[in-house]
């Protein structure tokens, strides 16, 4: 049994402890999933707070038939599909707040694509569908495995993989335009 | 850009700073549903088990037993109808047969009268009757045990010398009688003899009835204004018959002849 499973099954029982674990284990990729899908600070933290809501009410419900990981981001995901739907919610991410955040792993520089490009690719996830960029952030930000996206999100594991093969191939398209644009500017 | 740099890319996306005020005011907020303690599950007992059925049952049966008594009485009710019906049918089919019939002919009062007194008249024979065959039967069972003491026989003799004197005392009668009818016709003469009336007579009144031999007459010719002279005699039972029409037993007693040459008896 997953450690996850056995907190969950503590929490169900009313044990705070076990719920706070839960929240401390959870609580940093919920908020960054929020953060790079919503434009604003605060409607990450709103997010993240009806999510974790939503889960304490949820608990006794959660039968274990996926991951404890895999239920709580089928949470976030309905939480972010109603707020989308809500009529006074502001774009997606500007490119400066991609800037300003620090890059993880290896130096950009040093896997010969610089920064510029990782910006260029960030920004141009965000001028995807919203259906193909809450995928890509799952699949690839969250390090949701195929089949844990579709539950996530709902829908068959192919359905995943189309989005993700369509996606890459528009992030392709743009980049190879962008660069050449930039080429032709240097030119 | 390479498929593979490319998702190398995304594999590492830039960190995300995560706010601590916020995991703070969650975790304040965390609210765990209560935990659920079952219930010690008690079996109901067997009448609150079974209860809402056995009062389905129940109600069932009472709705049957109700319809049933209905039907029975809707029977009843039936056969009783059919059976006035029946009963009016009849009598309706009487009264027009009835109306049908010729009106009775009045009965006559005083006919009715004559039919009551001849009734009690009727019912007064017959206990008289009754009384006398209750009389014969006492006088029969004396006759049996005087039968059975000796004397039977002289009893019995007796009586049919008797019977057959009183009958030859009615022959007698008849034979005076006759011949003082004949004797209005002839000057108040009595005839002389038997065969001047004998159209007036059957034949046993000219006979006695114990010897069959003809009644001697005695005083032919004689005049019927003289009572005292006898005209007929029967010598067996010594009756004799006078010109008047009676008619006397003699007994000992003899026919005697008078001084004027007149037969009399003897006193």
């Amino acid at each position: 049994m997953d450690r996850s499973d056995e907190l969950c099954e503590k929490a169900v029982q009313g044990d705070y402890q076990a719920a706070n674990a839960l929240l401390e284990q959870n609580y940093p990729a919920i908020y960054s999933f929020f953060r790079r899908l919503c434009p604003t600070e605060a409607d990450s933290a709103d997010l993240t707070q009806k999510t974790f809501a939503k889960v304490w009410t949820s608990l006794p419900s959660f039968q274990g038939r996926s991951s404890f990981r895999t239920w709580i981001h089928g949470i976030a995901h309905h939480v972010y599909v109603d707020w989308q739907r809500s009529p006074n919610r502001l774009a997606s991410q500007p490119d400066e707040w991609w800037l300003s955040c620090p890059a993880a792993g290896p130096n950009p520089a040093d896997l010969t694509i610089d920064r510029d490009a990782a910006n260029t690719v960030y920004a141009a996830i965000d001028q995807l569908d919203d259906a193909s960029r809450e995928t890509i952030h799952l699949h690839y930000y969250q390090g949701l495995t195929l089949q844990e996206t579709a539950q996530a999100q709902g829908i068959a594991t192919s359905t995943v993989k189309y989005r993700i093969r369509a996606a890459l191939a528009e992030l392709r398209s743009r980049i190879l335009t962008r660069n050449d644009l930039k080429q032709s500017a240097k030119v | 850009m390479k498929t593979e740099e490319l998702e190398c890319l995304l594999r590492n996306p830039p960190k995300v700073k995560v706010p601590a005020e916020l995991l703070t005011q969650i975790r304040q907020e965390i609210s765990l549903p209560r935990p659920t303690f079952e219930r010690p599950t008690v079996s109901p007992s067997f009448m609150r088990r079974w209860l809402p059925a056995m009062a389905a049952a129940i109600w069932l049966f009472a709705c049957l037993v109700i319809l049933a008594v209905q039907a029975n009485t809707i029977r009843t009710l039936r056969h009783e109808w059919a059976r006035l019906a029946e009963a009016e049918n009849t009598k309706h089919a009487t009264t027009t047969t009835l109306s049908t019939l010729p009106a009775a002919s009045p009965i006559d009062p005083t006919e009715m009268e004559k039919l009551r007194a001849l009734e009690q008249q009727l019912q007064a024979e017959l206990s008289q009757l009754e009384s006398l065959q209750a009389g014969n039967r006492k006088l029969v069972a004396e006759l049996h045990a005087r039968a059975g003491a000796g004397g039977d026989s002289d009893f019995f003799e007796k009586a049919a010398a008797k019977a057959r004197l009183m009958k030859c005392v009615s022959h007698l009668k008849q034979f005076a009688l006759a011949a003082r009818i004949w004797s209005n016709d002839h000057g108040d003469v009595l005839p002389s003899d038997t065969s001047e009336f004998r159209d007036l007579l059957k034949g046993p009144e000219l006979l006695c009835p114990e010897t069959n031999l003809p009644y001697e007459i005695v005083s032919p010719g004689a005049p019927e204004t003289d009572p005292s002279v006898p005209y007929a005699h029967c010598s067996k039972h010594n009756v004799v018959a006078l010109c008047d029409g009676s008619v006397q037993q003699l007994g000992k007693r003899k026919l005697i002849s008078g001084p004027d040459g007149k037969l009399t008896i003897e006193r």
